[in-house]
């Protein structure tokens, strides 16, 4: 840190550990107040009306053309992230625009994402060559297509980046939520990309609309290398993750 | 990676509105969404406001070169993040709860690495079991065994599940700012 600016920096008293304590409990019942804030808001957008895709798009991807159906991977949700890397962004051809690569530095891996029946895709006006070359030096792993109509334009990413989210149901494709300016700095986390989704996190505490899917909380996890070997969670990990929440609640009752 | 067909595709009805009327709804929505994003911006100003606890004690911990100290693990930053990596010395893995948090860490690290601060795990395991399992997981943050060391407990937190302290360090003492735990 510039030792001018530290020395200018007003800091917080420092305290005892028990006084630490008692300010941390107190700041702890606004944390959770803001996390269950968080929660009514996505079961909010869980709620919003679904808008049919009748237009049909096609993309580049890396084995040629494909269409917004292909970009589901077959599973039922689909997030559609519109990057800026084309001629005229900041940093062309070598980068893709700077908000957008930090952005792309905080998707986590996708495994888990996958495991909820859901598909991250980013998706950019440049050629696929362009994009693969941009991948490779970033060490990027998400798919990424080539717009070739105007999708961006219908879907209100031409001008600014946002996600947009989709559900499909057999062929029939659905706008179901649009996330876009300050939106998308929170996004990167499996959870932020469940919690934009019409189905949410498919968890039993969440508050759905009836015959979502929904499955035991935390239980679907797993190693991020280990989800195609086992399918369904696995005994002992339901057990100790029991366990360790009834450990918690006893330590902080 | 698992296939649609193995998860569950219940029917879901849902009323389904014209363009207009579903840009309408999300008008609407957007309005709750940034009260929301202000909502955070407060709570992040809450949290830089609380007091700070000074860290009395020298704690020792096991790295990648051998013995380090809670000072060693800033990597000459002013700030620390440390995420309690569940991880028992008899384990033969690290808990899958906690390897699904450290999926999330490195992407985001390295732009916190030039910002002054230092994001890491430390977990209880010898460090040679931490540094079999992060090959195989493809993780590259800094990690550290507190196998030995009080750091847990002294820091309560040697019986929770998950936890993320965050001292700082000021010239040549260090304070911890703040802890966060499970949600």
């Amino acid at each position: 840190m510039d030792k001018n600016k530290e020395t200018q920096m007003k800091t917080p008293p420092i305290v005892l550990p028990q006084e630490w304590e008692a300010a941390r409990e107190q700041l702890l019942v606004k944390e959770k107040a803001f996390t269950r804030s968080r929660d009514a808001l996505a079961a909010e957008r869980r709620r919003m009306p679904w808008m049919a895709v009748e237009k049909q798009y096609a993309f580049d991807g890396p084995k040629g053309k494909v269409s917004l159906l292909d970009l589901f991977e077959g599973r039922r949700q689909l997030i559609v992230y519109r990057a800026f890397f084309e001629p005229g962004v900041f940093g062309w051809p070598d980068h893709a625009c700077r908000g957008c690569s930090l952005g792309a530095d905080q998707v986590a891996h996708l495994a888990h994402l996958n495991a909820r029946d859901t598909t991250l895709a980013y998706a950019s006006p440049a050629p696929q060559k362009d994009i693969e070359r941009l991948k490779a030096r970033m060490g990027w792993k998400m798919p990424w297509y080539t717009i070739t109509d105007s999708f961006d334009a219908d879907f209100g990413v031409n001008e600014w980046h946002g996600h947009n989210a989709f559900i499909r149901d057999g062929d029939k494709i659905f706008r179901t939520y649009f996330i876009n300016n300050r939106g998308d700095e929170a996004m990167g986390s499996v959870w932020s990309y469940l919690d934009l989704t019409a189905l949410g996190r498919q968890e039993v505490w969440e508050d759905s609309p009836e015959g979502y899917p929904q499955t035991p909380t935390y239980k679907w996890w797993n190693w991020h290398d280990n989800y195609a070997a086992e399918a369904s969670p696995d005994p002992k990990w339901v057990q100790v993750s029991d366990a360790g929440e009834a450990a918690f609640r006893k330590g902080n009752a | 990676m698992p296939t649609a067909e193995a998860v569950d595709h219940k029917v879901v009805s849902h009323k389904v509105v014209p363009h207009q009327e579903w840009v309408k709804a999300r008008t609407e929505l957007l309005a709750r969404e940034k009260e929301f994003t202000h909502a955070r911006e407060a709570m992040a100003q809450k949290l830089r406001e609380l007091p700070w606890e000074k860290v009395e004690k020298e704690y020792v911990f096991e790295g990648e070169n051998g013995k380090v100290t809670l000072d060693d693990l800033f990597a000459g930053r002013s700030q620390l993040i440390v995420y309690h990596f569940m991880f028992g010395p008899e384990w033969t893995e690290g808990c899958p709860g906690c390897s699904f948090m450290a999926d999330h860490i490195d992407g985001p690290n390295e732009h916190l690495r030039h910002h002054d601060v230092t994001l890491m795990c430390i977990s209880h395991a010898p460090y040679s079991k931490l540094a079999a399992y992060k090959k195989r997981m493809g993780w590259h943050f800094p990690w550290v065994s507190s196998e030995g060391s009080d750091f847990n407990s002294h820091r309560r937190e040697a019986t929770l599940t998950t936890t993320t302290a965050c001292p700082l360090r000021r010239k040549s003492s260090i304070s911890v700012s703040f802890l966060t735990t499970t949600r």
